[in-house]
């Protein structure tokens, strides 16, 4: 039992190495999820790295990485496969000839439709099929990692589309029947719950929430991520992001506005926070005029708490 | 083992954490997984599959540590495990999950040790009792025979906090208590050592009556009264709101919310499947004759919706104030699938409360509305009319009018006129009155005349005929 410990210790230290800074909770459910073969689904607000885990989870599992963009309108002939049209069209075109040759000698109509029924569905085989993502990630034949990015946004309808391949990783396509994934791929579902997904998704997931991290955690976040940065500015910017999550925001700065912030602190060769650079440079943290304007007067009393 | 995890989810569930019985497989491979030593593993494992709200993670959260009396720091985890050391491996196990746990194994290692442990006990520990390791040991000792007697007692089937009682008394049994009274008693009466004895043995009770007592209230805790609460919210669905108790009218809120979520939901599916709508044939035609008319593009018809707006018009005098509270509630609750919905109230003139709704949670501002605009003896004659003066440039073949009143004006002015003309503009004119219908046109009961303005008049004397009321009134708006 000692043995899944270390798994989970190793796998966050291998995740560490391609520069994502797992929580025990992060490491634990990804190791379940791989073990169980369970898809996961990460909630939790913008910016705290949702995506990046799945980026960082395919390199260290060294497989590709199938990204499929949820949106409003999204049906399975974008998400899960389609036919080829115009090459079903462009052959028919070419093979006319063809088809009469086959069709020589059958006697009427009826004789010519026998004929063509023994010829198969040959225009809806898989020549035809053009996969999309959910499929492709399906026939990898290394496994992969599939991430269904803000599923939150697609309709209903796509979530009960997504069930079947959730649940048994297979695809139901009419013409040809049932498409099995030869390798279970990893399947991470991220939402930034603008709103609820249905009970029958939830049930099938392993649910994940990632919230705004602990000071120290983003403290070692921000290392991995911007190493060159200097120990005592890094400490004051992440003290000074957190007291800025205290108030009540349009849009709380999330890790990523905090790497991005302290990218550009070092690009203005600053070593510690003073009220100018913050007062310059708050536009990179915060990205709502309101936002701002009500950070900007309190700006005093957060730089020496953050001291 | 497997029974204390179903036990787990048994009090998940009843603490208000849906869990299906999918989920509970799952938990089960998690903690195969897993393993029950590291405690922090398990808590974050189980959570991945069992939690999956906000709400329910902080359910989770409270309930593993009532269940397994759970410190999430590492170092407290580690002494627990360290006391139930020197135990076999499996109630090693349950003694880590706590109380709950080792009932469901522990229970067969009978009564007889019981007794003579603890006599066994007695001499050893009056000597040693100044050193507090010992100490440590004999509670431990102390509850240990505590957990085994609850076993017996199959304490997990305690549901009522009436049957505190009953349970009390089947532990204390199954701990030979009637014997140890007796015993003390006895001793009581004896020389200074075996006074001295008695007493010591009275502590020892004592301190298991205290341990039984929070076992029971623990016990109590985690099944949340689930049972009592599941009977009376079904009680309240059918009782009507008049004869009910304002204990039970402040529980009523988060029931209606209940309702709301569950007629939303159902509604939501409904609304898109309608929103299909039908092939548009010249153009799939037009636009596919670059394939030679072979429709390889279909085009639906772009139906655009109308929106359809609800009015709420709701008595607030004293006789129905409390059903026009509920009406609101429910609307408000079902924002979701009615978004556009204005509210009304009067007693006299009819106000917009609209705004209060918005900039309030609805609860402040039902509060808000009362203090405002409540008690008072209706004037249907001024309300109506004011009503229709307000919206009646507004009302058109989309809208729907509900209001909610008994029709009692007290012999004045009825506003018949102004409810006729709203009548005839509208789609749907409905009128929910909370009386039974056989108190309908009794007294000054003007409701006979105000059915023949409108297109529906409905009793809507309990919770579970407002929930149907409005499930029909979706299906007819979708």
């Amino acid at each position: 039992m000692t043995n899944a410990r270390q798994q989970i210790d190793t796998l966050i230290s291998q995740l560490a190495e391609q520069g994502y800074i797992a929580s025990d909770n992060i490491a634990t459910t990804l190791y379940l999820a791989k073990m169980l073969e369970r898809p996961i689904l990460i909630e939790g607000p913008p910016g705290v790295g949702k995506t990046e885990l799945a980026n960082a989870t395919a390199a260290v599992l060294n497989q590709p990485l199938v990204r499929l963009q949820c949106y409003e309108g999204l049906d399975e002939s974008k998400a899960l496969y389609d036919w080829k049209y115009s090459k079903q069209l462009l052959y028919v075109q070419v093979l006319k000839e063809k088809l009469q040759d086959v069709l020589a000698g059958t006697e009427g109509l009826s004789g010519a439709v026998e004929k063509l029924h023994q010829l198969d569905d040959i225009f809806y085989s898989e020549h035809f099929l053009e996969p999309r993502p959910l499929l492709q990630a399906l026939k990898s034949d290394t496994g992969a990692v599939l991430l269904i990015d803000e599923i939150d946004k697609a309709d209903y309808e796509f979530e009960s589309l997504l069930l079947e391949i959730l649940a048994d990783f297979k695809v139901s396509v009419p013409e040809i029947g049932r498409i099995a994934a030869t390798h279970k791929p990893l399947v991470i579902l991220t939402s930034n719950n603008t709103r609820d997904l249905s009970d029958a998704l939830k049930r099938r997931c392993l649910h994940l929430y990632i919230p705004f991290p602990e000071a120290d955690l983003e403290g070692r976040i921000v290392d991995s991520r911007v190493p060159e940065i200097s120990e005592q500015l890094r400490r004051q910017l992440v003290e000074f992001v957190h007291s800025v999550r205290q108030f009540d925001l349009k849009k709380q700065p999330a890790i990523s506005e905090t790497i991005d912030w302290a990218r550009s602190l070092l690009l203005l060769h600053a070593d510690k926070l003073d009220r100018q650079l913050v007062e310059d440079s708050l536009n990179v943290l915060l990205k709502y005029e309101e936002d701002i304007d009500l950070v900007r007067p309190e700006l005093s009393s957060l730089l020496r708490n953050s001291h | 083992m497997q029974e204390t995890l179903l036990q787990f989810i048994r009090h998940l569930r009843h603490a208000g954490v849906t869990i299906s019985t999918a989920e509970t497989l799952d938990a089960m491979s998690v903690a195969a997984q897993l393993g029950y030593r590291d405690k922090t593993l398990l808590y974050h494992g189980l959570a991945a599959c069992l939690a999956k709200t906000d709400e329910q993670r902080q359910q989770y959260h409270s309930c593993f540590k009532q269940f397994f009396e759970f410190d999430l720091k590492p170092d407290v985890a580690n002494e627990s495990e360290e006391t139930a050391e020197n135990e076999s491996s499996e109630s090693e196990a349950n003694d880590a999950m706590s109380g709950q746990g080792s009932m469901g194994g522990g229970g067969g290692s009978g009564q007889g040790n019981q007794g003579q442990s603890g006599q066994n006990q007695s001499g050893q520990d009056q000597e040693q009792s100044r050193s507090p390791k010992s100490e440590a040991q004999n509670f431990d000792q102390l509850r240990a025979d505590v957990i085994r007697a609850a076993a017996q007692a199959q304490l997990e089937q305690l549901r009522f906090p009436t049957q505190r009682g009953i349970f009390r008394r089947r532990i204390l049994e199954a701990l030979n208590d009637p014997q140890r009274q007796s015993e003390i008693q006895a001793l009581g009466n004896g020389d200074a050592q075996q006074q001295e004895r008695s007493r010591w043995l009275q502590q020892q009770r004592d301190i298991q009556l205290e341990m039984v007592r929070e076992m029971i209230d623990r016990q109590l805790l985690l099944t949340n009264n689930a049972e009592a609460r599941a009977t009376q919210e079904a009680l309240m669905r059918d009782s009507s709101l008049s004869a009910m108790d304002q204990y039970y009218r402040k529980k009523l809120p988060p029931l209606i919310r209940k309702l709301a979520k569950k007629l939303a939901s159902r509604h939501k599916q409904r609304l898109h499947r309608a929103k299909r709508g039908k092939p548009d044939l010249g153009k799939t035609l037009r636009r596919n004759i670059a394939y030679g008319g072979v429709p390889f593009n279909r085009y639906w018809r772009q139906k655009k919706r109308e929106k359809s707006e609800i009015y709420v018009l709701c008595d607030l005098s004293g006789s129905v104030s409390a059903w026009s509270e509920v009406l609101m509630l429910f609307v408000q609750a079902l924002a979701e699938v009615l978004p556009n919905t204005r509210s009304f109230v009067f007693c006299g003139r009819s106000h917009e409360v609209s705004e209060e709704f918005k900039s309030f949670p609805a609860e402040q501002a039902l509060a808000l509305i009362r203090h405002k605009h409540g008690m008072g003896s209706s004037d249907y004659g001024l309300a109506l009319n004011s009503f229709r003066d307000q919206i009646i440039d507004k009302v058109n073949r989309r809208s729907c009018i509900i209001i909610l009143g008994d029709g009692r004006g007290n012999g004045g002015d009825t506003g018949i006129d102004a409810l006729r003309e709203l009548y005839q503009r509208a789609r749907l004119l409905l009128w929910f009155n909370p009386e039974p219908q056989s108190n309908w046109n009794t007294g000054d009961s003007e409701i006979r005349r105000y059915q023949s303005a409108s297109h529906y008049v409905a009793e809507c004397g309990s919770l579970r005929k407002l929930e149907y009321l409005l499930d029909d009134l979706l299906t007819l708006m979708r």
